[in-house]
């Protein structure tokens, strides 16, 4: 039972009067506007966009009464809405702001409501980096209005909400900040290789062989630590490759693959590695594995980018901070992974016991993790 | 972190325009706004107080009239704004810790709409303690504290309703707190009987009877009873009633009848989800369509820092977007905020998508200490005790 219907009774107990039984009333959601800017020294563009159906709350637009308001109706007040809505903002010095010239209103459609989008340009005193931007529209009728405010000048990106409480905000466009934002792209890139079992148990199972080499029908350590960091170079490379290469593509919008496409390959690959362990078919060409199921993972990358929102003034940025961060993250898998296998490469243990067993395990792992992820059923934690 | 990401998002939210298609219609005609026919005189007042209010923003009683109006439409039509645009005719009000009592019962009615359930039982309580003879606080009250799980606290308001509310009213409280602690078909029973009794009541309160009645039909397995009820429940044609019945059809299995009985009724978030939900099982051309359009709202929600939608939301990515961990998080927040019957189950719907029976150890115990016995939620019990063997 919905809270929403408990209640609906209560407006009937506690107001007397008509009852106002709506069958259709347009656009039920909470109501945004929304002001993008780009600032350059003393110049100013962009375009604020409100419902029309709140400007028809706040600006009575539907003339004739007949309970529509039509795009005549609206493009009869063109220039004085322009006008009303463009005063109720203001982008620059609080004492001059910049001077905000109206463009042609276009009319575009947000969660299946219609919107009405006013452009403008503005001419100001030279901006500097503290932005002052004011934001005063519908709060007088509507208290849970919000305007979500994104300014920007070529670099730099500062976005905020505003309310009845909070109408004029100064946003800094110092680009130091920058670092901030690369910093914290890179963390989140190393978090998610840390948290990303799949990634990692990749990753891992390809450097268990790393350490040694088929010959014959047998296992051999590799003789030198030299060789055993070269063939983990070449591999962690390769997929470090791959997987910044789709990462990228499908961060921005290049490429796009369902998720459940991805996630079952990345499982397919865990047990590909694995079995290639078992019996193995690439041996010295481990890279070239890494690479093909390399540029699945970044796939997979790309969806938890997604989920972090990329600033679009520093997408490029954040996107190759991202990919560092996942690349630090890797190379501290590697760090602490192949001087143990390089010490126990010897041991019949390992050659016999340990990677095997350890390979089928991992194989078992990821033909569940296929199973699951290709079915949608919950066998295994991932 | 948690800061960037939220910039982040509103970022790309904002910006995300660049990317639509702005147009401007070559036809005069084009209708960008419906304001229904039947409404539209209604609108037509309620914009001529809101007006009149705007000269004279301190007149209480235009600021109550305009208050009033647009609860009464935001109640019936499930529309989010009507609240914001009723707390705005009381804003002179609004932060006075001390404001006259009809603004205080109000304003308990619109913090409960904004999910601030606390705050709406403060003004409650201190209409109460005045006179606690207010059958409206008294009975508004009790509906909160259902909403929070606080069952005994509800029972004892309901308990204490005087008279003036009605027996049906009275009856509904007291018989809903029975059902959510466990004993729905003691409580249906007696509801028809009532419903019965008393055939002169008003025909809102018999339907807002009939469909508590309908979910308490739900709740003990019985589908045809729960139909029963529905149909004369659905008959005002209110927008949250509507929206219960279509979960009824999707918990029976019926979604080609839920896209009959919504589609094109209302462009409400609570709506759509349905329609989404139906649309998904039945692979209609149309369900991308409202999928991308909740995702956009929620987005919009989410970069606004509004946290109305977490059912709603739990509830999109369980069942539309299947991202398990996503709908459990979202579930267990909401679950912070409202416990009922709903609530309960699609937290334990996402532990078990998740695969997290320890993310369950509240919600079980909460339903084990109320007493709380739903056939829908009886199966994710079972299946998560399962797990725990």
């Amino acid at each position: 039972m919905s809270r929403l219907i408990a209640f609906t009774i209560l407006a009937a107990m506690i107001f007397s009067g008509t009852l106002f039984s709506a069958t259709r009333v347009e656009a039920h959601s909470q109501s945004y506007g929304f002001l993008r800017a780009t600032v350059h020294d003393n110049h100013v563009s962009g375009q604020l966009e409100l419902a029309v159906r709140d400007l028809d709350l706040a600006y009575s637009l539907d003339a004739d009464g007949d309970g529509s308001v039509t795009w005549g109706e609206l493009r009869k007040r063109e220039s004085e809405l322009a006008s009303l809505v463009l005063h109720k903002i203001s982008i620059g010095p609080a004492k001059e702001p910049c001077d905000l010239v109206p463009g042609a209103i276009a009319i575009d459609s947000r969660g299946g409501e219609n919107y009405a989008i006013f452009p403008f340009t503005g001419a100001c005193e030279a901006l500097g980096k503290q932005i002052r931007v004011g934001y005063d529209l519908m709060f007088v009728l509507d208290a849970q209005h919000r305007g979500l405010v994104d300014i920007s000048n070529h670099d730099v990106g500062r976005s905020t909400v505003m309310t009845p409480e909070t109408r004029v905000a100064v946003l800094d466009l110092e680009s130091d900040n920058r670092l901030d934002a690369i910093r914290s792209f890179i963390s989140s890139g190393a978090h998610h290789i840390w948290i990303g079992y799949d990634h990692m148990l990749f990753l891992i199972t390809l450097l268990l062989s790393a350490v040694v080499m088929r010959s014959g029908n047998m296992w051999q350590p590799v003789e030198t630590l030299g060789g055993a960091v070269w063939a983990t170079t070449r591999i962690v490379t390769a997929f470090t490759l791959a997987h910044s290469i789709t990462l990228s593509a499908a961060a921005l919008g290049i490429v796009e693959l369902p998720s459940r496409l991805v996630e079952s390959v990345i499982a397919t690959s865990v047990a590909v590695a694995a079995i290639n362990n078992l019996f193995p078919v690439v041996s010295r060409r481990a890279w070239i594995a890494a690479f093909a199921f390399g540029l699945m993972h970044g796939f997979g990358f790309a969806s938890i980018l997604t989920d972090l929102g990329l600033p679009p003034a520093r997408k490029l940025v954040a996107l190759f901070s991202f990919n560092v961060g996942v690349e630090l993250g890797q190379l501290a898998v590697v760090a602490g992974l192949l001087p143990v296998l390089f010490l126990i490469r010897r041991s019949a243990a390992y050659t016999q016991v340990a990677l095997p067993a350890g390979s089928l395990v991992i194989m078992v792992i990821g033909f569940m993790w296929l199973l699951q992820r290709a079915t949608g059923m919950n066998i295994v934690p991932s | 972190m948690t800061h960037r990401i939220f910039a982040a998002a509103v970022a790309t939210l904002v910006a995300s325009a660049a990317s639509a298609a702005p147009y401007r219609p070559s036809d005069d005609a084009t209708i960008l706004v419906t304001v229904p026919h039947a409404a539209a005189s209604m609108q037509t007042a309620f914009r001529k107080s809101q007006i009149a209010l705007a000269a004279k923003p301190t007149d209480l009683t235009l600021a109550l009239e305009v208050a009033r109006a647009a609860i009464r439409d935001g109640r019936a039509s499930a529309d989010p704004r009507r609240y914001g645009q009723a707390q705005a005719a009381l804003a002179p009000w609004w932060s006075m810790p001390d404001a006259p009592m009809n603004v205080r019962v109000l304003r308990a009615i619109i913090r409960q709409s904004l999910h601030d359930f606390a705050g709406a039982e403060a003004d409650l309580d201190a209409i109460l303690d005045i006179d606690p003879r207010n059958g409206q606080a008294r009975l508004t009250r009790a509906f909160v504290r259902q909403t929070v799980g606080a069952l005994a606290d509800a029972k004892d308001d309901c308990r204490r309703l005087p008279p003036s509310v009605g027996a049906i009213a009275s009856a509904v409280c007291w018989l809903r707190v029975q059902a959510l602690t466990g004993s729905a078909g003691e409580a249906l029973e007696r509801l028809d009987q009532v419903i019965k009794i008393d055939g002169k009541a008003d025909p809102l309160l018999r339907r807002w009877a009939q469909a508590i009645g309908a979910d308490m039909a739900a709740m003990l397995g019985q589908t045809e009873a729960a139909d029963l009820h529905f149909s004369e429940a659905i008959d005002g044609g209110d927008i949250p009633t509507l929206v219960a019945f279509a979960d009824h059809l999707l918990d029976t299995d019926r979604p080609a009848k839920v896209l009959t009985l919504l589609d094109g009724r209302s462009e409400a978030d609570i709506v759509y989800l349905r329609l989404a939900i139906a649309g998904k099982r039945l692979n209609d051309a149309r369900t991308p369509h409202w999928i991308a359009l909740l995702a956009d709202r929620f987005a919009a929600a989410k970069a606004g820092g509004v946290q109305l939608h977490l059912r709603e939301e739990a509830r999109f990515e369980l069942e539309v977007r299947c991202d398990a961990a996503a709908a459990l998080g979202l579930a267990l927040a909401n679950w912070k905020i409202q416990k009922e019957p709903n609530d309960a189950r699609l937290l334990l719907q996402a532990v078990l998508a998740a695969n997290d029976p320890a993310a369950a150890a509240d919600v079980l115990s909460f339903i084990e200490k109320t007493g709380l016995a739903d056939a829908r939620i009886r199966p994710l019990q079972d299946k998560i005790a399962e797990k725990h063997l």
